[in-house]
């Protein structure tokens, strides 16, 4: 791996649900690199294929066509345990409804990664992640609903960045949130991707376009542009139905 | 934190639903420990008593009006009134039948009622040395009857007459001295006094009268056919086996045995049913974690492992409380049953097998729902609802 090689790259990915008579192509011929330390949104109207795309980049869903590179493995060509192997390695998810277990504290779900590992100082790394993310260890050992709408986002976000993955991947992490508490979200984010990892946020929120390094639109499944977040972004987004209030 | 961890978390998280299984398991492990057990125990009581009676049968005259068990063989119905008598000469028929060779004792016993101290006993007159020798289960405390002026007495008849081995009592107005006393064996015998069959004829005026013949054969599997040619011989008398009585109630024993096994088998099956259920609910409500835990990179088999676990802990926790329950109910069981320890012992076999069982149903119950769950689509799993 050299200095140069996007940690991620993706090329011609389509995915197709459904059977002969009634198909849906979710993604089709989606081509897109992602380096380390970029921030990247990817947006496009309810259905567009977001989500779909965002398992697919995330080693969870096998494409239908084309293939996914990470760290220059081929993704998809690897057997179930070893793709299990490589998302601890690489990947990072941040989920919309955060998924929070419940019955764990913010630290065993912070720990929970961790948990298939045979190592010692589990705990020591699980605090450290949530040190990055402003929770002191007070605030670990609560319940998650014990825990404010932010501050559960922050755990989750530590729990997506404990085994320190180069890519981190969020579909939609500021959905549940309100303003505020979303824009906490977002800033820990782009923190992320200014400690080097390469951050992949689906959103549709166009605030969110301030903080982020490149805006991927989708519509029906296709790629509609590829873009560099600039003074300009307005202009970029304003075909697009969105606008930035 | 460990993958056990999150099982344990998990169980806490559901303590109602986590007593179900561990008290559906408990009563699977209860159930057969105990069933198992008894059916162990009756079997060993009738290979006892097999050894021990097998080969030995009973020739009394028909309708015999006493109720009484001797040698291990029960004679008739209740009555009162004249016990009928056989004459000697049955000796000899029974002596000439064809099998005759398989014959190791014919012994002519009289049983009379007698009069000691003021009480009136049932006092059996046989040849005491070779009647004794046909029965290894009689325990003597003192010495048996050597000649025809000592008695043996049942353990009963000692306590009421409170005679101890080498006093003398008076039988019929006649001083006997007493040899031994018959240690307990719950049996009729405990309330018999034996003695010398020649001396109770004298004492009673039987002469030559007798009233059972006590047949002894070198082994059980003649004894059907040496019944059958006795008959013959002697076709007022009838022949009571002791291998008879004991496989009518062997037949008894089996059928409550048969019940309890189908009754285990049913509460096996349903405490198994109820792990599954629970299971396969618990998949299903877990099933955004399970999408969680594969995203962070866990694989079939840890997912597996944190279901598997579960029931491990469950098992467990339903093996000892099902080992203690069943442990406390042989106890409390024998003693109700027999009025104090049956002596019959819990095998540690049958409790380890117990134990077995629950993490046997557990584990078997869990399979199925641990594969979905480690089969679940991370994506379906996470779907937006
Ligand atoms: N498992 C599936 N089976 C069938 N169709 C699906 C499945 N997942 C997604 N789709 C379809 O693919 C399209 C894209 O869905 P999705 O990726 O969730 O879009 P977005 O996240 O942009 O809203 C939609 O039309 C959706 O109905
Ligand atoms: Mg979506």
């Amino acid at each position: 791996m050299s200095i140069t090689t996007p940690v991620l790259a993706a090329s011609d990915l389509s995915k197709h649900y459904g059977n002969a008579a009634v198909r849906v192509a979710a993604v089709e011929g989606v081509s897109l690199t992602v380096e380390r330390g970029e921030f990247v949104a990817i947006m496009g109207p309810s259905g567009s294929g977001k989500s779909t795309l965002l398992s697919i980049l995330g080693a969870m869903n096998p494409p239908t066509g084309g293939r996914v590179l990470i760290d220059e493995i081929d993704v998809y060509q690897l057997r179930q345990d070893r793709q299990a192997d490589l998302r601890r390695e690489y990947l990072g998810f941040v989920f919309q409804q955060l998924e929070l277990i419940p019955y764990l504290t913010a630290l065993e779900n912070v720990m929970l990664p961790l948990a298939i590992l045979k190592e010692d100082g589990k705990r020591d790394r699980a605090l450290a992640a949530l040190e990055r993310v402003g929770l002191d260890e007070a605030k670990a050992n609560r319940l998650p609903s014990a825990l404010s709408g932010g501050e559960q986002g922050r755990v989750a976000i530590a729990r997506a960045v404990v085994n320190d993955p180069p890519i981190i991947l969020a579909d939609e992490p500021t959905g549940s949130l309100d303003t505020a508490t979303g824009d906490q979200v977002l800033s820990l984010l782009r923190q992320l991707a200014g400690h080097g990892h390469a951050v992949i946020m689906v959103t549709h929120n166009p605030e969110s376009l301030r903080t982020v390094d490149r805006v991927v639109m989708l519509r029906d499944g296709r790629l509609a542009s590829d873009s560099r977040v600039t003074a300009g972004t307005d202009q970029l987004l304003a075909p697009h139905g969105f606008c930035s209030g | 934190m460990r993958l056990r961890y999150l099982a344990w978390a998990n169980l806490r998280r559901h303590p109602g639903r986590a007593a179900l299984n561990v008290i559906a398991l408990a009563a699977a492990v209860s159930c057969f420990v105990l069933v198992l057990s008894l059916v162990l125990s009756l079997r060993s009581g009738v290979d006892e008593k097999l050894s021990q009676y097998g080969s030995s049968l009973l020739v009394t005259p028909n309708s015999p009006q006493l109720s009484l068990s001797y040698g291990g063989i029960s004679l008739g119905s209740a009555g009162s009134g004249e016990v009928p008598m056989m004459d000697e000469s049955a000796l000899d028929k029974i002596r000439s039948v064809p099998s005759s060779t398989a014959l190791t004792a014919v012994i002519p016993v009289l049983l009379q009622s007698v009069e000691i101290q003021g009480t009136r006993f049932l006092a059996v007159g046989t040849d005491v040395a070779e009647s004794a020798s046909m029965k290894p289960w009689w325990k003597v405390e003192g010495k048996l009857p050597e000649n025809s002026n000592q008695v043996l007495l049942g353990l009963n008849v000692r306590n009421e007459l409170r005679a101890e081995p080498g006093q003398t009592i008076t039988v019929n107005g006649k001083p006997f001295e007493v040899a031994g006393v018959l240690w307990e064996s719950g049996d009729d015998e405990d309330n018999l006094v034996v003695m010398d069959r020649g001396a109770l004829a004298d004492l009673t005026g039987q002469g030559t009268n007798i009233n059972l013949v006590e047949v002894t054969a070198v082994s059980t599997s003649y004894i059907d056919g040496l019944a059958a040619e006795i008959e013959v011989a002697l076709p007022a008398a009838s022949v009571a086996t002791v291998k008879k009585s004991i496989e009518f109630t062997n037949q008894a024993n089996t059928a409550l045995a048969d019940l309890g096994v189908a009754l285990t088998s049913l509460i096996v099956l349903i405490s198994g049913l109820v792990v599954f259920i629970t299971m396969l609910a618990a998949v299903k409500e877990r099933r955004r974690e399970i999408g969680v835990m594969r995203a962070a990179g866990y694989k079939h088999r840890h997912i597996r492992s944190v279901f598997l676990t579960e029931t491990v802990l469950v098992s467990l926790i339903g093996a000892v409380i099902g080992g203690c329950v069943s442990l406390a109910a042989w106890l409390l069981g024998g003693r109700f049953a027999f009025g104090h320890d049956s002596g019959a012992q819990l095998n540690p076999l049958v409790v380890v097998l117990g134990i077995g069982l629950s993490f046997a149903i557990g584990a078997l119950a869990t399979l199925y729902p641990a594969w979905r769950a480690a089969n679940l689509d991370p994506v379906e799993a996470l779907k937006q609802v």
